[in-house]
């Protein structure tokens, strides 16, 4: 693929990579439980604890790779959900059309116009903050995006040559579906896919950052909200064990999803290489 | 290693603000020579108009304390000192009290103060008792049958029984007395919302209030019967990290409890700071059991297991750094007049195994144990998401160790004090504070007693024996008396355990004592409540104890 050609896409691809990798592996390369306090509080970096421990005495290496999992758990779970939502959505009012098409994207509309993380906030707060909660919560809040960029491009599609032709010879909506508009779709699926899954990731840990979070759970969201309530942190040497970590954890996990998605503009966006 | 902290930066920022405020007032140094004038900045948060009936909670009570005086008021030493009142005698069977009014006392706008003010201010807060805010920490004892002003100088107040409370928070230690000549023409207190209404006779008066944003300014009465105040001007100002402001020299205080050692360390090496260590059991939190829920939760050996399986000097030393007290069943901590020993359940895993052993509670798969009845023991954990509580994370494991499994459930403080007060709960964290102060051994009643609805109550609670004798501490004035009566009130609900005080946090506060050096702590609280170092009698008169007149 010419993507792996731009070195931003693969520095953003090689970042979550890593996301992946310590999420899948966190049970064996996590060197304790993240739960347990394996060490004294407050110990700074040493051979035992790399990244050191915070008041409990965890392991901060072990919590920001359990961390990761809490995230591309969330993340991936939410994306998927608001993937088949959309998809389903976006295709089939596009193919279907009339008052069906008018009706989904009226309801689209609205729910565009929710602001999203006030409305997580309320809904965590009113739901209790569970990881299933949160994960559908914001995997219903980006369906609506992703169901109004499917259908434009679905509906372009569909008055293309061979989907006509297709249609001309009889073909019924299911096997037009499979064969020919999902794998022209896959290109916009795969961009969305990685944008929703960057936002997934902030805000679950913006939510948990809030307080809103099993408060026995591990999410870097949740470290940093404990770091920061700690009286007089700043006062200590703690927080460049405790904060930065995990700050840099969330900004890398951001970052490698934005870089990615850059890389792959021109591939799903060929206006964009046309431009230049 | 060296520790690498913002100190630095915030003083090297400090300064350079401090640099720009020289350079734009440089034209106003006409006060050359002289001493500057005493000005204090404290922390500030919006605790409501400081009027005697809209005031929020223990703060609002310290800034409505500076404009309006009581009767009686305490020094460092805990006493209450005359204040308004010059003196006061007790009848035999303690139901009749006369107060004498300070000669030469004048209001803020001028007018005498004379004994039907207070006669009036304790009419009108029975008269209006609805009205006045809930938020509002200092009412007089409903027990006061008359009060009557027999000329200008005297007051003689008629109470229905003896009242233990009457001469401290209860009454003439702490109601503000409030002039006639404003408040006899306002129907609803509650609602009077005006800055004219704030005439006091206390040593400062509030120039400036900005609702909702915690900015309060007062500044000195010299007309007050105690000379000019020493302390000229009090500004509260609201900060984001009360810590790194006062570092900053932004304000001149900071209150933070459990404090650990090494957080403190740059504060104690600041010439310019003193660290205040106040008594222990300013605050704490406990865990409480919903009695009312019944099973294993209203088994009272079922408690004590939990609280025997809860390592509480691990989350004095994990949470706080050895900066706290573990919580002592019996709420009073150790060091108040009214404090007994009793039992402490201490971290014993295996007596707490054992306990359950033996009252049938078996262990079933993965550990998990099951009440008589055959109910596994699950339960729901309550806590407050706006006051993080790692010590969860202990509680979690240590009863998950014994068997129990606890999943917490982190709410908004409304839905939380909400769920609690409506006994929607089956464990819950709380916090609480005040345990040392005069209302001891009062509040153990207002906790325990099964009459009271507040958010620290003990939840399903009732104990008949209990209940009479938290009735009786109250009307008992003789103090041997009331001690005998306090001890077994501790030995019971340290028996019964309808809820366990986890863990009391030592409370600092960090003062600049280059702006003023006359803080202290007050003993038992200020208006015998308020654990606070914000006395107006230490800003008025300079001095640790008595008047000076």
């Amino acid at each position: 693929m010419s993507v792996l050609r731009s070195p931003l896409a693969l520095v953003g691809a090689g970042l979550v990579a890593a996301l992946v990798v310590a999420a899948v592996l966190a049970p064996v390369i996590a060197p304790y439980d993240p739960g347990a306090a394996s060490g004294t509080s407050y110990a700074p970096p040493s051979l035992e604890h790399p990244v050191g421990t915070n008041n409990l005495g965890q392991d901060m290496l072990s919590r920001l790779i359990w961390g990761a999992r809490a995230s591309v758990s969330v993340a991936l779970g939410a994306t998927l959900l608001a993937l088949t939502i959309g998809v389903v959505v976006g295709v089939g009012a596009a193919l279907v059309g009339g008052l069906v098409d008018t009706l989904a994207m009226r309801v689209v509309d609205v729910l565009l116009a929710l602001p999203r993380l006030p409305l997580l906030v309320v809904v965590a707060a009113l739901a209790g903050a569970g990881r299933l909660t949160v994960t559908v919560v914001i995997g219903l809040i980006f369906w609506p995006p992703m169901a109004r960029i499917v259908r434009s491009r679905a509906l372009s599609l569909r008055r293309r040559g061979f989907v006509e032709c297709a249609r001309g010879f009889g073909a019924g909506l299911p096997y037009l579906i499979r064969r020919h508009l999902l794998p022209a779709l896959g290109p916009v699926i795969v961009a969305l896919f990685i944008s929703v899954a960057s936002n997934a990731v902030l805000l679950e840990a913006s939510l948990a950052f809030l307080g809103l979070a099993d408060p026995t759970g591990v999410s870097w969201g949740l470290d940093i909200n404990r770091a920061l309530a700690e009286p007089g942190i700043y006062f200590t040497s703690a927080w460049l064990w405790w904060v930065l970590p995990t700050g840099f954890a969330i900004t890398l996990a951001i970052l490698g999803f934005t870089l990615l998605g850059v890389g792959l503009e021109p591939v799903l966006n060929p206006r964009w290489e046309r431009g230049s | 290693m060296h520790p690498v902290d913002r100190r630095t930066f915030l003083q090297g920022s400090a300064a350079a603000v401090g640099a720009l405020y020289l350079s734009s007032c440089g034209g106003g140094e006409e006060e050359e020579g002289q001493e500057e004038p005493v000005t204090l900045i404290l922390p500030g948060e919006d605790v409501g108009l400081p009027s005697p009936f809209t005031y929020m909670r223990g703060p609002g009570y310290i800034l409505t304390s500076y404009i309006y005086d009581t009767l009686l008021w305490k020094d460092a030493s805990g006493e209450y000192l005359p204040w308004i009142a010059s003196g006061y005698e007790v009848s035999e069977d303690g139901r009749m009290y006369t107060f004498t009014v300070r000669d030469g006392i004048s209001w803020h706008d001028g007018r005498p103060l004379t004994a039907q003010d207070v006669a009036f201010t304790f009419e009108y807060f029975a008269e209006h008792r609805e009205e006045i805010s809930p938020t509002v920490i200092i009412t007089p004892v409903p027990d006061i049958e008359e009060v009557r002003a027999t000329d200008e100088r005297t007051v003689e107040f008629r109470l229905s029984n003896p009242v233990a409370t009457f001469l401290q928070f209860g009454g003439a230690g702490a109601v503000p007395i409030v002039p006639r000549h404003i408040w006899s023409s306002i129907d609803d207190p509650a609602r009077a919302s005006d800055l004219e209404v704030l005439v006091g006779s206390g040593p400062y008066r509030l120039e400036a209030y900005e609702p909702g944003q915690g900015t309060y300014l007062y500044t000195a009465n010299d007309e007050h019967f105690l000379g000019r105040p020493v302390v000229r001007r009090i500004e509260y100002r609201p900060v984001d990290d009360e810590l790194s402001a006062l570092m900053a020299g932004q304000i001149d205080q900071a209150s933070q409890p459990g404090l650990r050692p090494p957080a403190l360390e740059p504060f104690r090496q600041n010439p310019e700071l003193e660290v205040i260590e106040a008594p222990v059991g300013n605050n704490g939190f406990g865990l409480y059991w919903n009695l009312a829920e019944g099973g294993a939760l209203a088994d009272v050996r079922f408690r004590r297991a939990c609280a025997l399986a809860i390592d509480r000097e691990e989350m004095v030393m994990r949470l706080f750094g050895g900066n706290a007290t573990v919580g002592n069943p019996g709420w009073i901590p150790a060091g108040n007049p009214f404090h007994v020993d009793v039992e402490q359940y201490p971290y014993d895993p295996q007596a707490a195994n054992r306990l359950l052993d033996e009252a049938g509670y078996e262990r079933g798969a993965e550990g998990l144990r099951s009440d008589p009845d055959g109910e596994a023991l699950r339960y729901t954990l309550l806590l407050n998401n706006e006051r993080p509580m790692p010590a969860v994370e202990l509680i979690v494991a240590d009863l998950r160790e014994l068997g129990v499994e606890v999943t917490p459930e982190a709410l908004d403080p409304p839905t939380f004090n909400e769920r609690v007060i409506m006994g929607a709960s089956e464990l819950s964290v709380i916090s609480f504070g005040g345990m040392n102060t005069d209302q001891e051994p009062d509040y153990v009643r207002d906790v325990y007693s099964s009459r009271t609805q507040t958010t620290q109550h003990a939840q399903g609670y009732e104990n008949e024996e209990f209940d009479r004798l938290a009735q009786e501490q109250l009307t008992t004035l003789d103090t041997a008396e009331r001690m005998q009566i306090a001890a077994r009130m501790q030995q019971i609900i340290a028996s019964d355990l309808p809820l366990l005080p986890l863990v009391y946090p030592t409370s600092f506060t960090i003062v600049n004592n280059e702006a003023f050096d006359g803080w202290y702590y007050t003993s038992g609280g200020v208006g015998g409540t308020v654990p606070s170092v914000n006395n107006k009698h230490a800003f008025a008169t300079g001095r640790e104890t008595g008047l000076g007149i």
